[in-house]
Parts: C-alpha cells; structure tokens; sequence
C-alpha cells in the first residue's frame, strides 16, 4: 500500500492508483469531463488538475499515479483559478442552450459549473457555429456546437468497442467530432457513447426532445434480451419507458450495454399490444374474461399435453409452470429450448463473466459474441488488448468480433477433443492453463461431451459459460423445464404434433419462431387440436391459438432473469401495464391454484435453489447441472448483426434509411 | 567573435550536397571512424562527453537522452526531427537543402551508437524540395555502401527511411511526430511513458533534431573533449542562428555558444538595422519565447544567459524588429499562427488562443475595450503551465512579455481607437 496526503488527508491506496482515484476513496471530488473510468486516461481537458509538491507545474490528477509521501493539493486558490479558467475557456465557445439540451439537468458541464466556474464570463467575442443537428447514425445525431472534445465517445469506439467509426476532423478550434469518411455510425454499441457524453453533444434520436431528465422516474431492472444480463435503469415518464440507462456492475456489464438493450423497448408502448384475453369462438379470438379464458385453457389441456417457452420469462413463472404442468397437468413434456440449443447451462463448473479477468486462456465454442452476447464481448477484447489469447473453434473464420486466433472446423467437438488430449501447441497450451474459460453456443450434445471431458482432462480451474440461450435460458433450464422422465422434448413435441399425436400445448412467451424447422411448426399447429398461448405481444402463434392470455411487459412486472453465470438478477416494474394484462408469475400461480405473488414464489425458489442467488459467490452452492440431449448439433443461428448494416429490425424502424441518407447529405 | 563554423565548414563549396565533393572534404570519415574503430558505447560516450545539447529548442543533453534507452533487447529506432516548423527557424532547412550529406553521416553514426537499425527522418509536409535532396543523398550513400545492409562492410545494418508528414507545427513535438509518422493525426501522446522506452511503435525510440544529429559528425571527427572546449562549460559547442526580418544581412550563423552576444549577432555579423532605423525588439529562440529589448542586447548567447534575461535560446530563430513594428500587431500574427496550429486536444490551448486571438484582433483594428489588456494577461495565466504539451505555453510567450515590454502600446491602441504605429506592419 502505498500512503500520501490529499489536502492534509492522510490516504493509502494500492500501488498504480490514480491520484483522483485516490482522491475519491479519501472522500475528495476532483472534477472531470475526459476521464473516464472504463477508459485509458487522456489528460486532455485539463479539468482535474492539482498541486503535487515538488512537481513544477500543476498535473492531471486523472493519469498521475500516486506516489509514497506524495502530497497533493485539489483546494488551493491556484487549483481553483485553474478549474475556473478551464471551465471559463469551455464556456466560451459552449452554446449555452441548456433549456432546450436532452441533457439539462444531468450534464456534468453545468454540474462543474457551478461548483467550480467562474460565476461569469469575460468572452464578449464571436462563439463558433456549427453544425447543431448532424446525424451520426440510425441512433446518434451531433449537435457539434456542445461538444467540448472531451473524445469519450471517439475513444469509445476505438478502445472499447474497437471500431475506429468515430473520428476527431480538423483540428484546433475547429476540431469536430465526426464519424469516419465513408462510414456511418452503425456499431452495435453506438448508444454507449450518449450516456458517456458529459454535455449534450451526441443525443439519442429516440429520445431527443422527449423529456427533460429531471422530469424522469428511475426504476432499477435487468436487460430482457440476452444471456449476460446487463443491469439497467430504465427511465420513465407517466409510465412510458423514455429511455434505459446503464447500472454499471463491476461484475457483469461494465456500465456498457449493447444498442439492442439500450433501445428494445420499443413493443411495450409503440407496437400492437396484447390487453385483453381471448378465446377462439367460432372461428373468431373473442375477448373473454380471465375466468372464461383460464376455464376454457383447463379444458383445453387434457389427455396428452406439453408447454413450450419460457425462456423469456421470470423464474418465478417458470418454476411454476414447472409445477404445474408436473402436479396439476400430470405431463413431462416441457421444454424451453424452443431455439437452436442443447443446453443453457454447461456441463462442468460454470464459469462467470469476470473470470476473463484472470484468465490464461479462452476458447470460443462455435460462440458468435456480437450477436449472442455482445457485452461479454466488450470485456473479452478488453482483456485480448491486455494480451489475453482467445481461440475461436467454428465453422466460420469471423465469429468473433476482435482480434483471436481462429480453428476452422466442421467438427467442434472433434476438434476440442483433440486439443483436450494434448495435441499441438493449442492442446499445450489448453492442459498448462493455470485457469481456462470456454464459451459455447450451447449447440451439439457432442460439443457438451468433448466440453466434459476436457474439463476431466485438465487440472486447473476450467469454466464454461453458454452463451446461445435467450435472457433467461438458464433459469429454465435451472427449475427444470425440460422433458422429465419418459417426456418429450421441442422436437419430441412438435413431431408428436404433427402426427396428430397431442391433444394441446401451452406456449410462455414464446411464438416459435426461432424453432430450427419451421416446416415442422406449421405441421404441428395445423394438426394440434388445442393451443393456448401466454404472451405479450401479437405474433402467428397468437393468431393461431385457441386461447390467448395477455402478459405484462418486463419493465410492468417483477422478478428475476437468471443470466449465463448463473446468477439470478432482480427487476422491478416500473412502466404502466395495460388494464387487462397478467404478470406471468400471476397467470401461472392462478393455473396451479395458488395465492401466491411474486415474494412468495421468489422464496420457493429460492428454497429450492439457493444457489442461483448466490452465484456472485465463488463458495455457493454448486449450480444446477445441465441437463441435455445427446443429439448432434444443430444449424447455427443466422446472423441478425452484418457490418454495415443498421441492427436488427425495430432499430431500423426507428429512422427509415431514406430518410437518413437525406439528411445526411 | 566572428563565426566559428563546424557544420557550416564546408557549406560554401560548390557541389558540397553531392557525394563525391562532400567525400572530397573530409565526408563520412566521421562515420568510418566510428563504424569501423568505435564501439557504438565508445562514439555514445565521445557525445556525452562533448556536452551536446539538443538542437531543437529544449536543449536536453544527448549523451543522457541516448543513455535512457533500456538495455532489454528490444528493437531500437532512431528519428531525426526534422519537421522545423518553428517561425524565425530555417537552420535545419539550409542543413537538409545544401549539406544533405552531414546529415545522413549524423543519422548514421547516431543510429550506430544507439543501435538502431533503422533510422527514420521526419520532414515537415513543405519540406517537399529537401526531400527529393535527401532522397537522391541517401541513394547516393547506399551506393556506396554507407546505407543498408552491411554498412562499410562492417556486418552492421543500418537502414534510413524518409518520412514527409503533412505539415503541422505540433509535429515538432517528438510525441506528436511519432504518432504523425505512425500514419496517425499528429497530436501529443500522454507522457509517461517516454519515446526513449515506449516510442516509435512501442518501441525504445531516440528522438534528435537535424542540427544535433549534424553536430555529432565533427564531435566524432574532433573528439568530445575538444568539442567540449568550444562554447561554456555548460553551453558546448557551436550553435546555428537564423536571423530574420529587419537586419540587414539575414540568414543562418554559425557560433560559439557563449562567446557572442546579441549585439554583436545582430550588428557585426547580420549588418545592424536598415539604414535609419533603430532595432525595437529581438526574440532570440524562435517564436515560442519572451522578447529583448535593446538594453540587454549585451547578454551572451547561450543557453543559461538568455534564460537569465528572461527568454530562451529555443531553436536560435532570431526574429528582429524595427522601431517601424507595431508589437500588439506582431503578436496578434503571431497568434494567428498558433490558434493555426493548436492541435485540439487540451482546452487551454485550443479555446484560449481562439480567444486570445479574437481579443488582439480587436485591439490591433481599434476596437479594444477597456479590461482587455487584463483579459490577456489573465487568459495567458490560465494557459501557462496548463496545456497538455508546451504548444500553450509558446503560444503566449512572445504575448506576455509583449504586454510586459510594451504595455502602453498596447493601451495606446484602445485610447486611440487604432494602431498608433499607422499602417500595419508585420
């Protein structure tokens, strides 16, 4: 440890410590717009600068390591000349439209004003003008005239996200901020560098002009659209989901979420919602009551009967619907695994996301990152820029997104096998591994046996994590929806289906879609003499059931998502239902006759597996093991994600591409 | 004193930038000596004693700057900067056009005692005419066997590459330069680490200016001690001059650091004023650094009088003005240049002299305002020391002692609505 004063403060901090780092822990705010703590330093702003005793000149608290004895001063009258006259020459050429800013009431550059700048300005000359509305991307537009060139977000891309698309032009005065010729901002990650703006520079095209942020309730909740599980804020205004925010978890996400988190709120308030319950009569879905409807689904599911789903849902609804199809239905036929996946959780130890921090080796299993996990991604090329190795093993030569070394093959299995025998410098290198971490896609039975046995053939510490389910896939798999004793899985399902062989299904949220073989699914809902399905949006599945039972949205409802560590994350409601929605939890209780809310069912689960809420903790319980089919892998997911192109469907809804182009001309 | 001249020897013969009249008259002896009788320890150790200080502006010992370079077994490179973007400074310009030869034996020989195999000479972007000088020099030496892969038959391999940046002044600043000759936007690097052990791609990079890496030819040929002989104690060896605006014989002087003073730079070597005018103000060390008035013409020209008085020997671009010179106006073209040339990166520099700027341009066409003198002074206040690399600090030197020197020409522009001095000279 190393001990220095800060403003006659006696601090110890670790060795390599920042002083403002150190500052911070002593108590002592150091004001900032270049640093970032997800970032190298830059020193660029000059905001933070102290007195350091023997040193000539003042230095940037923010890229100065401590040293023993080093006395420093944040709070003398030279300091706070220097922080006004910074704050006196951004001020300068700044607009000054705070009342018409997104960021207005959350902008570190008025937050540094007043505490720190000079209480007026002596700039009586011509301010600069610029650009105010440039579009960046599908997602991001400049307003060039507030930027203060603090670089977060060029910085941003080239360091965290490595996708140099943002770039300083010209320079002086006259540097902008702009995307890279012949590019436009289309990275998956774009949204990060708008919460990371300390002014409001770069605005979010959804949310521009929407609000003022102090007009914004915040309700803490968990991403709904992947496996890492990043923790979220989402901010509302009457109820409507205005925009998210990220929760930084040192843990999991690093304060960064992808554009598909970011911005995926869309179907809550802008799509067709489903608010009332239905049942088919006479050919038609009429709306009934929740009464009519639940009797008309009890009667539908008898004989032979599966439920499908629930991957997208809360473990509370799923260990329900677990008991229920179990206690009150009687079947074994339920499966979440609805998409392209053998297993959500990997057989052997499950690894977590932050043992790429201490990693010696990483094999990607057929594992695409950007599309299935990208976050994850974020700090795996964090790691790789530190040296790091990361193998990919797959089909194709690009499934990750940053700079590793690739293993081409057909035979994933086969050829993790060979490495877990020794073979090859890899092979080496994979059994002298202090720790290991591998990422799978969670596809191919074969896979998950070679992943077994080459975690016997090691005898260090060796981790998997799945990264291929869905927000929730390993709390499914966890409660166990998946086919008990004798029971049919999906494939078992639909099949049975198809040859007329089930008398009624229950879908949880889930339309069936991303089901490998669709010809198989039309089969099976043609044939099926009884569908119900729970859910919170219209899709083919709901136009084809004879029973439709409307659901909250996440952000309407509370409960957990269990995400790829295994580790069960609480969100809470906070947007405003429709009137006639369910909880999921709620629908599923009321089906196995119980009283029960949420707190009830969280504390039955988590009776039943405490180890999922302990899962930050290396010395908890083991986790539940994964079960699965010993069947050879499936087709891999198509890509969603293609360079240059914007994300995925409602992203490019927001802001037709014509329009775009037009206006960027 | 007269000129003393080392570099500068044999500049005057016809044919000098060609290798056989260079050869003729001594040329790339230096480099034989070294290569083939020297250890690179030895030729490092002859720099260090020779008391050479960097050329550039900085004056920073180059036996110590070599020294720094961690003894791990990584890759070396040497640079030569020769971006010379300073106002005032054409020394390294009439080196790279007239004697392209002494430069290359200097890189060489440097790259030698640092062991670098390979070499790198930075050019400013304008510098497009020296370039193809030094292309056809460096040809030249490759033929006959002073470049490349075994340089006098030594085994050594030592290999020079040419590098045209694209024309910013930042550029001059070695971490700036290494980025620019990267192939990135040449802005500072944030130090540590230094160029010495994490320069040129990462590597242990020795940065020098074209007259340092110049001046280890002849400190080879004599020995460092007797280098060390010419010049002050702490200011060795002789130092080039480029004396410009309104002297009668500008151009670039060669000298004895310590042994001429000023005056006698300014009147027995440059000539004195134009006839019937009197000098007003010199700044001695390029743009960058405080004006002298006449009353200290007299101090020597080294690198710790001129510190004394209150400026800086900087790069030796002696920019000399008449009692015709408007002050406010010569820093305001002075400003000009450097809001130019700010690279953006850090607040001060980029916003203040933005600002600084605006203000002088107001004073100089009559539209200063009471307070604005104050204004400057303080704006400047808030740059010294505060920018990220010392482009803030140059770009307010020449203004602050101005406003020191010459306060009530300055306030004489705002009470009289205008330049007192009438039409503008700059």
């Amino acid at each position: 440890m190393i001990t220095l004063t800060i403003d006659g403060r006696e601090v110890q901090v670790e060795p390599g410590t920042l002083i403002l780092d150190a500052a911070k822990q002593a108590g002592i705010e150091i004001p900032v717009f270049c640093y970032h703590p997800r970032m190298d330093p830059v020193a660029a702003c000059r905001m933070c600068l102290v007195r350091i005793e023997k040193m000539p000149k003042l230095q940037p608290a923010c890229a100065t390591p401590v040293a023993e004895g080093m006395v420093v001063y944040t709070d003398t009258d030279e300091v706070r000349k220097s922080h006004a006259g910074v704050l006196e020459f951004i001020l300068a050429n700044h607009p000054l439209d705070c009342p018409i800013c997104d960021k207005g009431g959350e902008c570190d550059l008025q937050d540094n004003s007043i505490r720190y700048g000079p209480n007026m300005t002596r700039f009586a000359d011509h301010k600069r003008h610029l650009d105010k509305a440039r579009p960046l991307g599908p997602i991001v537009e400049l307003d060039q005239e507030r930027c203060i060139q603090c670089m977060r977000c060029v910085r941003f891309m080239q360091e965290v996200a490595g996708d140099p698309v943002l770039t300083l032009h010209d320079r002086g005065g006259h540097a902008v901020v702009d995307v890279a010729e012949g590019r436009t901002f289309d990275s998956i990650f774009s949204g990060n560098t708008i919460e990371i703006c300390p002014v409001g520079a770069l605005t979010s095209r959804p949310f521009r002009f929407k609000a003022r942020p102090w007009d914004l309730d915040e309700v803490e909740s968990v991403c709904p659209h992947c496996p890492v599980g990043c923790n979220i804020r989402l901010s509302l205004r009457r109820g409507e989901v205005k925009r998210i925010l990220s929760r930084d978890n040192e843990e999991i996400d690093w304060g960064w979420l992808c554009d598909r988190g970011r911005f995926g709120y869309g179907f809550l308030h802008e799509g067709e919602r489903l608010t009332e319950p239905m049942v088919r009569r006479g050919g038609q879905l009429v709306p009934v009551s929740w009464s009519e409807a639940i009797a008309a689904l009890e009667a539908g599911m008898k004989g032979r009967v599966g439920a499908l789903g629930g991957g997208r849902s809360s473990l509370e609804a799923q260990y329900l619907m677990r008991r229920w199809m179990q206690e009150k239905l009687g079947s074994q036929n339920v499966d979440h695994r609805v998409m392209p996946l053998t297993t959500a959780i990997a057989p052997g130890p499950v690894g977590r996301i932050d043992d790429v921090n201490d990693v010696d080796l990483v094999l990607a299993l057929d594992a695409e990152l950007i599309e299935e996990a990208p976050v994850f991604g974020l700090r795996l090329r964090r790691f790789e820029r530190k040296g790091l190795r990361i193998v990919s093993i797959g089909r194709r030569a690009d499934l990750l997104d940053m700079p590793h070394e690739d293993v081409q093959t057909d035979d994933v299995a086969r050829t993790l096998t060979e490495i877990a025998q020794g073979g090859g410098e890899l092979g080496e290198a994979f059994l002298k591994a202090r720790k290991v971490l591998m990422i799978w896609s969670g596809r191919g039975g074969d896979v998950a046996s070679a992943i077994e046995a080459a975690v016997k053939a090691r005898s260090g510490e060796t981790y998997t994590m799945v990264v291929g389910g869905i927000a929730n896939s390993f709390g499914a798999q966890a409660v166990g929806l998946v086919p008990g004793e004798g029971g049919l899985d999906a494939r078992g399902m639909l099949e049975a289906a198809g040859k007329g062989d089930l008398d009624g299904l229950f879908l949880l949220a889930e339309d069936l879609l991303e089901f490998p073989d669709q010809g198989m699914v039309h089969e099976a809902l043609d044939r099926l003499p009884f569908l119900a399905v729970a859910a919170v949006v219209p899709s083919s599945a709901t136009e084809r059931a004879d029973v439709v039972l409307p659901l909250a949205g996440w952000a309407e409802s509370d409960g957990h998502f269990v995400n790829m560590e295994g580790r069960a994350q609480r969100y809470y409601s906070g947007a405003s239902r429709p009137s006639g929605v369910y909880d999921d939890w709620q629908l599923m209780a009321r089906l196995l006759g119980l009283d029960w809310g949420q707190e009830e069912t969280e504390a039955a689960v988590k009776a039943e597996l405490p180890a999922l809420f302990e899962a930050h903790r290396r010395e908890g319980g083991p986790l539940p093991k994964g079960g699965y089919a010993a069947e050879p892998g499936v087709e891999v997911k198509p890509s969603i994600y293609k360079k240059g192109v914007t994300p995925d469907p409602f992203l490019r809804s927001l802001v037709p591409q014509a329009e775009l182009a037009g206006r960027a001309e | 004193m007269p000129e003393k001249r080392l570099l500068f020897k044999n500049i005057d013969v016809p044919g000098i930038d060609g290798i056989e009249v260079y050869e003729q008259h001594g040329g790339y002896q230096s480099l034989r000596k070294a290569v083939l009788d020297m250890t690179p320890d030895a030729v490092l150790q002859e720099v260090m004693t020779s008391n050479l200080r960097g050329r550039g502006g900085a004056g920073f010992p180059t036996g110590r700057k070599w020294s720094f370079l961690p003894k791990d077994g990584r890759t070396r490179y040497l640079v030569c900067n020769g971006d010379e973007s300073e106002p005032g400074t054409c020394k390294d310009q009439e080196i790279i056009y007239r004697i392209p030869h002494l430069l290359i034996e200097g890189v060489l020989a440097s790259a030698y005692a640092i062991g670098a195999e390979d070499a790198f000479i930075y050019l400013r972007g304008e510098f497009k005419t020296g370039y193809a000088v030094l292309e056809r020099a460096i040809a030249e030496a490759r033929a006959k066997g002073y470049v490349g892969d075994n340089v006098l038959g030594s085994g050594k391999r030592i290999e020079i590459t040419l590098y045209l940046g694209a024309g910013a002044y930042i550029c001059g600043e070695e971490t700036a330069l290494l980025e620019s000759l990267e192939g990135k936007r040449g802005n500072p690097r944030l130090k540590p680490p230094f160029p010495a052990t994490a320069g040129l791609y990462g590597m242990p990079t020795v940065v020098n200016n074209v007259e340092t890496l110049s001046a280890v030819v002849p400190i080879i040929e004599m020995g460092g001690a007797e280098y060390a002989k010419l010049g002050t104690e702490r200011s060795a060896g002789t130092k080039l001059f480029s004396v410009s605006g309104n002297v009668k014989r500008p151009g670039n002087y060669e000298v004895e650091l310590g042994k001429v003073t000023l005056r006698e730079l300014l009147y027995d070597i440059a000539g004195g004023p134009p006839d019937g005018h009197e000098f007003k103000a010199v700044i001695p060390g390029g743009s960058s650094v405080p004006f002298l008035t006449p009353d200290t013409f007299d101090t020597p020209l080294d690198y710790e009088s001129l510190q004394a008085a209150g400026t800086m020997l900087g790069s030796g671009g002696v920019i000399v003005l008449d009692d015709r010179a408007c002050i406010a106006g010569s820093t305001l073209r002075l400003m000009e240049f450097y809001r130019h040339e700010s690279c953006g990166k850090c607040t001060p520099c980029r916003e203040g002299t933005m600002w600084l700027n605006q203000i002088l341009q107001r004073i100089e066409s009559g539209e200063g305002r009471p307070g604005d003198l104050e204004t400057l002074e303080d704006l400047c206040s808030n740059i010294d020391g505060q920018t990220f690399c010392p482009l803030g600090d140059a770009a307010i030197g020449a203004l602050r002692s101005g406003l020191k020197l010459f306060h009530d020409e300055f306030e004489a522009h705002i009470t009289k609505g205008g330049c007192p001095m009438g039409e503008v000279v700059r």
